[in-house]
């Protein structure tokens, strides 16, 4: 075995001369925002989660589905009966990983560029707690899709009931389908799912059903392989539902 | 029709051990044809003769030229002048992660230790003809395009910054237990050592060495992934953990 030497490190010893710093930066920037927006609509602003237009009522995509627990105390928001599941999704996701190890712990922030602690650093990765719990994604994923399909489900529903009579109903409507076709790319193009349909096969050709796993492993690589676009745009869509939302009710 | 030269700066880091290292900058000629490592060829030619860089091919297929080229790990021969802002110097340093022998050149040998500890593809013990066919070699097959130019293994932070060497084995290699891992007939079971000795846990799928590989080899996506989900299939699913002690496997 080869001695290897320790190099000291500088904090973010680089030698890029390109603006490595602009990517984890803005990342960082969007996914607190999110997180602070998503608190306020959830935990704070619950009475406005809702409105009714002709008598179809539209209800934010961070309410949805709507729960109804006897026993849930009255002083706390029902959005928290479930906001747990999609928020364990994406902190769990393979792809925010990247983003977050990136843009909050610098671990790296960016590639060839140093780390604030580097070698003094006990690194241990996802293999002590807690990020050694982000191997439960699968179970999330799991719960994901039952959600994503409610959010399908819910939009065809709405334009069934005849949300599409009003202007304002039309793009309530429009930007929850979008919630719910982005919600479910974004989890079908999940890691997991693909390990789940056939990324565990190591015999294709070996019947019939596994010829059809990995057909299906096929398909759901060529969503997996726009992934991170998803996890975006899913986000981004539903934000602009819930302000939509909003908007309406504080209009009229 | 012969292509005009002109001139460029290469700032070179050049010494043979840690504490006599320099970054000289040198003007060569080259012409808009060139790569990266053509000017260093130049520099080598007209100014620099004892600078130590190493090569084979120039075709992007022997994996010898890396090195980090305006900070970014990459193969010299592939990198187009072209590709840079010329009126800038373009910053050429060796690799960071693997101790230096001289100027450009650094000792990978690590990386054939780290090999050596892989147990090697275990054919079935039968004496049956066995044909595969192409659907179950297409996923292992992309990995065998690897040149072993080690640039994930120097960019990734875990080797990198964290020097972790004892624990972890770097993305190469994490490529190559996966490429045996799913192999429709190695009869070897990885998934211990690939979890405890290899340190697939170690990686926090930050996906730098998918960023600089020049094979274009999708390998946190394609196969640290996987493994890591082959390994919670074996040890952290407690569902799967479950119906195994209810069926156990005869
Ligand atoms: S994805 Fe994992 S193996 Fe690849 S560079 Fe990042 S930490 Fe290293
Ligand atoms: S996986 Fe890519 S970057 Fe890593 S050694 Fe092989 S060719 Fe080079
Ligand atoms: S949701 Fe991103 S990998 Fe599963
Ligand atoms: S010289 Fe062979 S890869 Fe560059």
């Amino acid at each position: 075995m080869i001695n290897l030497e320790l190099v000291e490190h500088k904090r973010f010893e680089n030698s890029r001369n390109d603006n490595w710093w602009l990517r984890p930066f803005i990342q960082a920037l969007t996914l607190t925002f999110f997180a602070l927006y998503a608190m306020w609509a959830v935990v704070f602003d619950v009475e406005h989660h809702k409105s009714e237009i002709n008598d179809v009522s539209f209800v934010s995509p961070f309410y949805s589905p709507e729960i109804k627990l006897d026993w849930w105390p009255e002083n706390l928001s029902p959005g928290l009966i479930l906001i747990w599941a999609p928020l364990g999704f994406r902190l769990t996701c393979y792809y925010a990983r990247r983003v977050y190890y990136r843009a909050f712990f610098a671990d790296p922030p960016s590639c060839a560029v140093g780390e604030l602690r580097a070698v003094a650093n006990k690194y241990k990765g996802e293999t002590k707690l807690p990020w050694i719990l982000n191997n439960l994604h699968r179970y999330f994923f799991y719960i994901a899709f039952i959600l994503a399909s409610i959010h399908v489900f819910s939009f065809v529903k709405l334009i069934v009931v005849g949300s599409l009579a009003t202007m304002e109903g039309q793009i309530a409507t429009l930007l929850l389908g979008l919630d719910g076709i982005f919600l479910a790319l974004y989890v079908l193009s999940c890691h997991s799912c693909k390990h789940l349909v056939g990324g565990g096969l190591n015999c294709n050709s070996c019947s019939s059903m596994t010829i059809k796993r990995y057909q299906t492993w096929k398909f759901i690589k060529k969503l997996n392989t726009k992934h991170h676009w998803y996890f975006w745009l899913s986000l981004i869509t539903i934000l602009m539902a819930d302000m939509y939302i909003r908007f309406i009710l504080a209009a009229n | 029709m012969k292509d005009e030269k002109f001139q460029i700066k290469l700032n070179v880091q050049i010494g043979e051990s840690l504490d006599n290292l320099k970054t000289e900058t040198y003007s060569v000629d080259v012409d808009k044809k060139m790569v990266v490592l053509d000017a260093v060829h130049e520099l080598q030619a007209t100014q620099l003769p004892e600078l130590a860089v190493r090569w084979n091919c120039k075709a992007g297929k022997c994996g010898s030229c890396s090195a980090e080229v305006n900070g970014k790990p990459k193969l010299m021969c592939m990198s187009k002048l072209s590709d840079y802002n010329l009126k800038e110097p373009i910053s050429i340093r060796p690799m960071k992660t693997f101790p230096l022998i001289k100027d450009l050149v650094t000792d990978v040998s690590w990386n054939y230790e780290v090999n050596k500890r892989i147990k090697p593809y275990n054919h079935p013990n039968s004496s049956e003809y066995i044909t595969m066919q192409q659907i179950d070699v297409d996923r292992v097959q992309e990995f065998r395009k690897c040149i072993e130019c080690f640039l994930c293994q120097n960019v990734c932070h875990i080797l990198r910054d964290h020097d972790l060497k004892d624990k972890f084995v770097g993305p190469r290699f994490l490529l190559r237990l996966a490429s045996l891992n799913m192999h429709p007939l190695d009869t070897e079971n990885r998934l211990g050592d690939i979890k405890d000795e290899f340190g697939l846990g170690y990686c926090n799928i930050t996906k730098c060495c998918t960023e600089v590989c020049p094979e274009i080899i999708p390998i946190t996506d394609e196969a640290i992934i996987p493994l890591k989900e082959r390994v919670v299939d074996e040890f952290y699913d407690p569902i799967k953990w479950f119906l195994r002690k209810l069926f156990p496997k005869k």
